[in-house]
């Protein structure tokens, strides 16, 4: 299921890098997107989306779907819900860390 | 900072992305333009469409469809597709039934001025910009619940041509807002199309 790195301070290091945290924050937002608007919106490139995407996808934070569109095929991305769950944990434990940081 | 990630506002960019082809634009523009053509006629300017109004549905049809044919065909191919989240769609419906109730008030009203059971005492002045604000809630209530910043000025364009219509009997407003618009949302089209070639492969996926 989930392959994901933890950091000492239980940190999902897999997300906290910041491309995938830019992929994960899009595809939190919507039901899914396709490979092209997801590249538009984030601004990777088109191989450092990809890799980023294999990498989420192992972790089964990422479910990709390959289809045909008019003969062409079409790649739609989406979160599992392990994928949401990490993501929302991973918002949590930031907005805690934050907290603490300005309560000091 | 208390959030790190600010989810609404990443929500709203990518719900928003999908008006960034101009197509919207070029519908309203192209309705108001249609409307100015039914408009001709009932300010005595001349009677070359009196008998338009079906002829006019028709055309909103026609022209209703060009955001979804455009976005198909043209746009979608350059900048990719999303579906929307629950949250959205739960506000598209709610949305879907406030506007409905908006448009429902507003024909009640219409109805009731046609049929003479209400007449609004003030004036011209008064009719003109009560039925500019009319119509200028629903365009302005789509344009906020679906972030779209241009709606704003749509809505804008809209509700002083109605209340230019009212006060000085023409229909001139109507042509130069739909004018105004299309150019608009044709400039937006344009850069847009220059912005987002087609994929050097054609493809809508990260498989060469």
């Amino acid at each position: 299921m989930s392959g994901a790195d933890a950091s000492p301070g239980g940190i999902d290091k897999l997300i906290h890098e910041p491309a995938r945290l830019l992929i994960m924050s899009y595809l939190a937002v919507v039901e899914s997107a396709d490979f092209l608007f997801l590249q538009g919106q984030t601004g990777l490139t088109f191989g450092n989306l990809s890799s980023h995407m294999s990498r989420l996808e192992e972790a089964g934070y990422l479910k990709v779907e390959k289809k045909f569109v008019a003969k062409k095929p079409n790649t739609i991305l989406s979160l599992t819900s392990a994928g949401r769950k990490a993501f929302d944990l991973y918002r949590r434990q930031m907005m805690e860390m934050l907290e603490e940081e300005t309560g000091q | 900072m208390s959030q790190p990630i600010d989810l609404n506002a990443i929500e709203r960019k990518v719900f928003s992305a999908q008006f960034r082809d101009g197509l919207q634009d070029i519908q309203l523009g192209l309705l108001l333009l249609g409307a100015w053509f039914l408009l001709v006629d009932f300010t005595g300017e001349s009677n070359l469409f009196r008998e338009a109004m079906p002829i006019y549905l028709l055309y909103c049809v026609v022209i209703g469809s060009i955001p979804w044919l455009g976005r198909r065909w043209i746009t979608a191919r350059r900048m990719g597709t999303m579906k929307p989240g629950t949250e959205r769609k739960l506000k598209i419906k709610k949305s879907a039934v406030i506007l409905g109730l908006i448009v429902a008030i507003q024909a009640f009203l219409v109805l009731l001025q046609v049929m003479g059971i209400m007449r609004l005492d003030g004036g011209r002045m008064l009719f003109a910009l009560g039925a500019g604000t009319i119509v200028f809630l629903p365009i302005a209530l789509i344009a906020h619940r679906n972030s779209f910043l241009r709606g704003y000025f749509h809505a804008a364009a809209v509700g002083i041509s109605v209340t230019l219509i009212i006060l000085f009997d023409t229909g001139a407003p109507l042509l130069y807002s739909g004018a105004v618009i299309t150019l608009m949302g044709l400039i937006i089209f344009i850069r847009f199309m220059i912005q987002h070639p087609l994929p050097d492969n054609h493809l809508n996926t990260e498989e060469g």
